[in-house]
């Protein structure tokens, strides 16, 4: 989904209108992009958003980054002004470590003026900024994104002390978990299948990451008490919806319930692990960085 | 645990695949800023339901701190500073002036005291209505045809017409002159008429906003009847109450003289404006000092009523010659008075823009969604009250129309109130429906729709009874 703005489609009479109700709005002047320099810049996000409504609540934050990238001196001065402070308070809040906070902060500060090694023209990461949110919010998620990254690499590279004293040279094959029934998977992928997808994120934020309703609650913007409900609710009717699928398979009653039998939830843990291809531990990401940081 | 789905279930949301191709950062952000439309929000939903390293992101990018939120969930501000010391320093006095006015009649009334009789200068020229007359005339008011045509004779704007007015009784040179003093105290008079319009209406509608909070006061524009002259009782009338559904399209007689098109149009400067200018020069003498005393004992703190009154008795001896510089600083005073009045009431109300339908001619109570989902009422001091705080719902919407008052919260949960927000009860438009309810748009207290963050709307048209979705 990620690509670089490549073509450059000439605008529509409608972009052409936007570009010229919004120009003055939107600071172009003071960087000295034209209006139809902003109507292009336009007719370029929109063709990478599908058709979308253009961003007008964010058309001047686009622009700045537009001009930021053609290297204007005036627009890197409003940049740093707004968004530096911001940026590396973010590293820190999502790093919960100055040394990487900043660390993540300067990287990501050199990816944004587009330091080029083979001296070729600057490719500066704020040619992905589209206007759908907001410049600062756009900087925390790559942030985030670029801290996710990290962890994934440097999990990976473990030092051989550390594996000695871990004694994975001893570690035995990890037993296969069992298999269900294909039966019940089948009813259960069906019946996940028919949740509304913002269900079955609730669900896996909550079961297979760990999170708190109040940490669902903050991300979809709804009361606490609402996930609770929704959880509740969705556990209640996948366990009938499963049972009666079951049933109409050929299943007996007795052996639906008790293949709906709660087990322990450590099983699931591990399985989470293995299908998220993430770490040994049975613990969700963000808890064990939350541990080591 | 208290939330459980069967294991194979968990198993199965376990085992989903995680997508090879992420969405961008851009999408991830405006899905945490819920900036997304429907399509866009959709995809990158089903994405992070599967992907557990944008689901770390998304967590990692708004959980920390609270994201903005949309423009339409922003609470709005209650007031800047500059209004808010204004609103204490002047409508904290009327109310105290009209609280304890209102605590004298009422002794009064329950003594047996016989009522004192009006000033001179208010029934000098108080004709005596009935009360009943005096609501008819209420009511029709703003159906006067005169005044609107009288306005539209008068080619100066409102404003224009003021400054003139000011600017010509300011000018100690126009004074020494000899200007026709006849004149000048018609246009005082026009000034003060002004004045005291403009502070009726603010009193009008702050009653009004202090019922709707709880602290019902019907008393207190019946003081204003008895102690003033009977046209500003017919005035406050509608304000002891709750305010009639709409005004009534019967016209106003057309023998009604200019002067009571005056007392009557209230909030309505076009309204007196063209009565005043129609009005004899006589007349007018004597509007300026019943319209002085009126807003005076009504509008102003204690210590300022006495001293309005007294200078306006006082001056009511010497105008028959002419209006003194003092009494134009005097007028100037009551037209900031009213003006700091009615900016803080405007001030206060800052969920304008939260309320939708059709007011007709009903005061409304300030409401606002906090950010953390919570509904507020506000009053005219503006304080903020919360209500409904015992239910566990996050707010997203609120709409008024008359005294019907609904709220919108997540969960497909609908709040109604039939009383200006002092009851509620909870309407389920449909028990399959779980959306958040994000727009709320009444035509009046019976047709309306609502509508979720999914667009899916709802119809009602009998009050919330039955909804239809669309």
């Amino acid at each position: 989904m990620a690509s670089a703005p490549s073509s450059q489609p000439l605008p529509s009479a409608e972009i052409q209108a936007f570009a010229a109700e919004h120009y003055a709005e939107s600071g172009a002047a003071r960087f000295g992009i034209e209006q139809a320099g902003v109507a292009a810049l336009l007719a370029e996000v929109s063709g990478q958003r599908g058709g979308e409504a253009l961003p007008a609540q964010h058309l001047e934050e686009l622009v700045l980054t537009r001009a930021c990238m053609a290297g204007h001196n005036g627009a890197w001065e409003v940049f740093l002004t707004r968004y530096r402070a911001g940026m590396y308070e973010a590293a820190y809040k999502i790093a919960r470590d100055e040394v990487t906070g900043r660390a993540l902060a300067d990287s990501l500060y050199a990816e944004l003026y587009g330091v080029n090694e083979r001296g070729e023209t600057r490719a500066s990461k704020l040619r992905y900024y589209q206007g759908r949110g907001s410049l600062a919010g756009w900087l925390r998620t790559v942030i985030a994104q670029e801290y996710v990254n990290q962890y994934r690499r440097t999990k990976r590279e473990t030092s051989l002390d550390a594996a000695v004293e871990e004694g994975q040279q001893f570690a035995s094959e990890t037993a296969a978990a069992p298999r269900l029934d294909t039966r019940v998977e089948e009813a259960t992928a069906a019946e996940l299948a028919t949740l509304p997808a913002e269900e079955r994120l609730v669900l896996s934020a909550y079961y297979l990451d760990g999170r708190t309703l109040a940490d669902i609650a903050r991300l979809l913007r709804v009361h606490e008490s609402t996930i609770s409900r929704r959880l509740d609710r969705a556990a209640t009717g996948l366990r009938k919806r499963i049972r009666k699928r079951l049933i109409a398979a050929g299943m007996s009653a007795r052996q639906a319930d008790e293949s709906l039998e709660e087990t322990d939830v450590r099983d699931l843990k591990v399985k989470v692990s293995e299908t998220l291809r993430q770490d040994e531990s049975d613990l969700a990401f963000y808890k064990k960085s939350g541990e080591e940081g | 645990m208290k939330h459980s789905i069967p294991k194979s279930a968990q198993d199965v949301v376990g085992r989903q695949a995680a997508p090879q191709e992420h969405p961008s950062a851009d999408l991830l952000n405006g899905f945490v800023e819920q900036a997304l439309s429907g399509a866009e929000k959709e995809q990158v939903t089903t994405h992070l339901a599967a992907c557990a390293e944008c689901r770390e992101v998304v967590f990692l990018a708004g959980g920390d701190e609270e994201a903005p939120l949309p423009a339409m969930h922003r609470p709005l501000p209650v007031a800047s500073s500059r209004w808010t010391f204004w609103s204490w320093k002047w409508v904290v006095p009327s109310v105290a002036a009209v609280a304890i006015a209102v605590g004298v009649t009422l002794m009064r009334e329950r003594s047996g005291q016989p009522q004192p009789a009006a000033s001179p200068t208010t029934s000098m020229n108080a004709p005596s209505v009935a009360p009943q007359a005096r609501m008819d005339e209420t009511l029709t008011y703003k159906a006067a045809p005169e005044a609107r045509r009288d306005v539209a004779s008068e080619s100066k704007p409102v404003g224009q017409k003021k400054q003139e007015v000011v600017a010509e009784s300011q000018s100690p040179a126009a004074l020494a002159k000899g200007k026709d003093t006849s004149s000048t105290a018609a246009e005082l008079g026009q000034l003060k008429a002004y004045a005291r319009d403009e502070k009726q209406s603010v009193q009008q509608r702050a009653p009004y906003s202090f019922a709707a909070a709880g602290a019902a006061q019907p008393a207190a524009p019946a003081v204003v009847i008895k102690n003033d002259a009977p046209r500003l009782a017919a005035k406050s009338l509608p304000s002891a109450g709750p305010p009639p559904p709409q005004r009534p399209a019967a016209a106003k007689p057309q023998s009604a003289s200019p002067r009571d098109s005056i007392a009557i149009g209230g909030s309505l400067p076009d309204a007196f404006y063209s009565s005043a200018a129609a009005a004899p020069a006589s007349q007018s003498k004597n509007e300026a000092q019943t319209v002085a005393a009126n807003s005076a004992s009504t509008a102003l703190p204690p210590s300022r009523t006495e001293d309005s009154s007294a200078n306006v008795l006082h001056k009511s001896k010497a105008a028959e010659s002419a209006a003194g510089p003092s009494e134009v600083a005097a007028a100037r005073q009551n037209q900031q008075a009213v003006q700091q009045q009615q900016m803080t009431v405007d001030s206060a109300s800052g969920a304008g823009s939260l309320i939708e339908g059709t007011p007709v001619s009903v005061r409304f109570s300030d409401w606002r969604i906090t950010g953390d989902g919570h509904l507020e009422r506000g009053s005219s001091s503006g304080e903020w009250t919360r209500v409904l705080s015992d239910q566990p719902v996050h707010f997203q919407t609120v709409a008024q129309v008359g005294n019907e008052v609904w709220a919108g919260a997540d969960d497909g949960v609908l709040f109604h109130s039939s009383d200006g927000g002092e009851r509620w009860t909870e309407v389920r438009v449909s028990k399959d429906e779980h959306r958040p309810i994000v727009s709320i748009r009444f035509r009046d207290a019976l047709e309306g729709t609502i509508s979720t963050d999914l667009n899916t709307t709802w119809k009602t048209a009998d009050g919330g009874k039955s909804w239809i979705k669309e």
